[in-house]
């Protein structure tokens, strides 16, 4: 009794959730979604349309007088609306279809844009820009795009077939070995979208997501002067501490904090990660807890992703190791 | 359809005496049992008949279990050696050793354990492989201590088939130069009693202030990082690291004995080994490599990240370690056989993914390396967890 309940009350919140601006691609902020968006009411309306006149045909038949029979299985009838009017309508829809393919294909967009490598690994994003002026940075799990300006997607995987979609932003795209697929994006608004991985790839697919933030253009460079800086270093004894814990229990294996010691490249790019909006590929929300959460439990978070759980440290020394990791900025 | 149907059988053709002589047989089964008449006393001999088909069970059973095993090299004297001295701590009582007869006690056991000393039997290594694994019901053969470690087994098989070939004939060379009247524990200074029997346990493989390890698949421990010998120690002792060799040694050590054992280890400096390993330097330099970058495209974290430098002293030090031990603990972790701590589990993500090959120039590197004493200048950030 209690879980009909329980799911009856559910129910509207899935409805509601549904809603939710930040993944929608009904509330479109990219030049290619808003075209999407389009796409989405011509074919909606166009096929309410062709379903209404269906049915009116097919109840003038029933109820209809043997003259208005006639007049629908006549000859010309067939042929018209039959096949030519299917063949018109599909025809003008495959052009529309492939001129949208052919506006956010690589080809169309300016050279000189920036450029942005993203890299579906399970289950997260590594991302790359690389400025006009060369200079190249990585980071993970956000994608920070200006607005008003084209910015090339070089989208590959390192392992399986991954698809990038960013509902707000643009089409989605498949990730696949051995290729480099471009998606050609342009923010037409500011603010903070999401995107998820569409294509599953593994268990911990649903948790492959990742933040889109469409800067104002003069704000674009001033994120990516601070996102190419190196890391801040610790203000408080607790930071240090939690630096040298850091540095000390070979986390720098596999994550880079550039500025230190630590360059490995097995995983995501910790330089800046305290200024992320969440943790784990949109998975947890970026605050101290959730980081003391993730290195002790992380595979519970998110099962077989590619760190160990780290259970060797105390209380006190995750502290420290979560007030370092947040306050890199 | 009623059973009679389908078992064709007219029940009411068989006559009332059939019925008698299963309840007869019933009762007298009941009667024998519950009255205690069967006398399980080791001092009593089977019968021929029980004897035969315990015999063809065991053997059958050892047969279809071995028959799909690959053995290794057993001329190994690396092998030999190592499963001589767990032989004769472990093995010995019971299956003897030449010029030391069987205990009177293990004698009087049913079946008594066969003298492997003065050996005429039809196993062969894989059937040795097997029963030294698994055990043996019905018998007081037990199975291997340490769950997953079939390396070990293979060494205590390679010393039965040397017993078996030799007769133990010349057993300077694989039991006493390598024993305990060689190893006494040099350095160490007034052991108590307990502490004595501990250490002695720890000389007959690693060595001590004056000798080295007794084979190259045993650990050098002098200059090892205090931290890490104890968290092992502790590991060993509460079963979360398998080992067949040093969970029987560690099991009843107390606090005390493993502090004075570390102090004693940790503070030795390194000994020469006699036999030492000659990777290629090709293997070398590939290893180096491995070590200084990982293979970022395997997932493989570089090695240095953890052990060089300034890391924590829980991880333990492996410049120096011998080339075999490192890769037969590297391949365990790939197995995932090294995965009961919270450290191996870590260890284990890195070794997951490296081939053969890998394995082998890394453990190449480490063991071209001399230890660096500079580094027990500061304890260790990382608490262990125990």
């Amino acid at each position: 009794m209690r879980t009909t309940a329980r799911r009856s009350a559910a129910l509207p919140l899935l409805v509601i959730g549904g809603c939710s601006v930040e993944q929608s691609a009904l509330h479109p902020t990219g030049a290619g979604a808003e075209q999407i968006y389009s796409l989405f009411w011509v074919m909606t309306i166009g096929g309410g349309l062709i379903f209404a006149a269906v049915l009116l045909c097919t109840l003038w038949a029933i109820y209809g007088g043997s003259g208005i029979r006639r007049t629908l299985s006549a000859e010309g009838m067939i042929y018209g609306a039959g096949v030519f009017f299917p063949a018109a309508v599909l025809s003008a829809l495959l052009g529309y279809g492939l001129y949208l393919m052919q506006e956010s294909a690589f080809a169309s967009s300016p050279t000189g844009a920036p450029q942005i490598a993203v890299s579906g690994e399970m289950w997260w994003w590594r991302v790359q820009y690389r400025d006009a002026q060369g200079r190249s940075l990585e980071s993970a799990n956000e994608v920070h795009v200006p607005v008003g300006e084209t910015v090339n997607l070089a989208l590959t995987t390192k392992d399986v077939i991954h698809s990038f979609w960013a509902p707000q932003l643009a089409g989605k795209l498949d990730m696949i070995p051995g290729r480099t697929n471009m998606l050609s994006v342009t923010a037409t608004k500011p603010g903070i979208s999401r995107g998820q991985c569409a294509e599953y790839c593994g268990g911990a697919h649903a948790l492959m997501s990742f933040v889109v933030v469409a800067h104002p253009a003069d704000e674009y460079a001033q994120w990516l002067d601070g996102e190419a800086a190196p890391a801040k270093a610790p203000d408080t004894e607790r930071e240090k501490l939690g630096q040298d814990l850091f540095l000390r229990s070979g986390c720098g294996a596999c994550h880079a904090v550039r500025g230190t010691a630590a360059a490995g490249t097995i995983g995501p790019d910790l330089t800046h990660v305290g200024s992320r909006k969440s943790l784990g590929a949109a998975t947890l929300n970026n605050d101290e807890a959730s980081f003391k959460r993730w290195i002790v439990d992380n595979q519970h978070i998110k099962p077989e992703n590619g760190m160990p759980p780290y259970r060797i440290f105390t209380e006190a020394e995750l502290d420290a190791l979560a007030a370092y990791l947040d306050g890199l900025a | 359809m009623r059973i009679r149907d389908i078992l064709k059988v007219d029940f009411d053709q068989l006559g009332n005496e059939i019925v008698v002589v299963i309840l007869v047989l019933i009762g007298g089964i009941t009667i024998f049992v519950w009255a205690g008449y069967y006398n399980v006393a080791a001092s009593e001999k089977h019968l021929g008949i029980t004897n035969w088909i315990l015999a063809t069970v065991r053997d059958q059973s050892i047969a279809a279990r071995s028959s799909e095993i690959e053995v290794p090299d057993l001329k190994d004297r690396d092998r030999i050696r190592l499963g001589a001295q767990h032989y004769v701590a472990g093995c010995a009582f019971c299956h003897g050793i030449p010029g030391e007869p069987i205990s009177p006690i293990a004698q009087r056991m049913l079946p008594a354990p066969p003298d492997l000393a003065n050996p005429v039997n039809e196993y062969d290594a894989a059937d040795h492989f097997i029963i030294i694994r698994s055990g043996l019901k019905y018998t007081g053969m037990p199975a291997w201590p340490g769950v997953g470690r079939d390396d070990e087994v293979w060494s205590v098989v390679a010393f039965v088939e040397w017993l078996q070939d030799t007769g133990g004939a010349d057993r300077r060379d694989v039991i006493d130069d390598a024993g305990p009247e060689q190893r006494t524990g040099g350095g160490y200074t007034n052991p108590e009693a307990g502490e004595a029997y501990a250490l002695s346990n720890c000389v007959r493989c690693h060595g001590d202030a004056d000798t080295a390890p007794v084979s190259r698949l045993v650990p050098a421990l002098s200059s090892q990082s205090p931290d890490y010998l104890r968290r092992s120690l502790q590991e060993y002792r509460n079963g979360r690291r398998q080992s067949g060799f040093m969970q029987p040694v560690s099991a009843n050590l107390t606090d005390g004995e493993i502090n004075q054992l570390v102090d004693y280890y940790s503070g030795l400096a390194p000994v020469e080994t006699t036999s030492p390993e000659m990777p290629e330097a090709a293997s070398i330099a590939r290893g180096r490599a491995i070590a200084a970058a990982g293979i970022p495209k395997q997932e493989v974290a570089p090695c240095s990240s953890c052990h060089a430098g300034a890391a924590s002293l829980q991880y333990g030090i492996i410049d120096g370690l011998g080339q075999r031990y490192l890769a037969g603990q590297l391949d365990l972790w790939r197995k995932g056989h090294r995965t009961g701590s919270d450290f191996g589990i870590i260890m284990a993500r890195s070794a997951a993914n490296m081939t053969d090959e890998q394995i082998r120039d890394v453990s190449a590197y480490y063991a071209s390396l001399t230890r660096d004493l500079s580094r027990f200048a500061r304890s260790s950030p990382a608490g262990a967890t125990e």
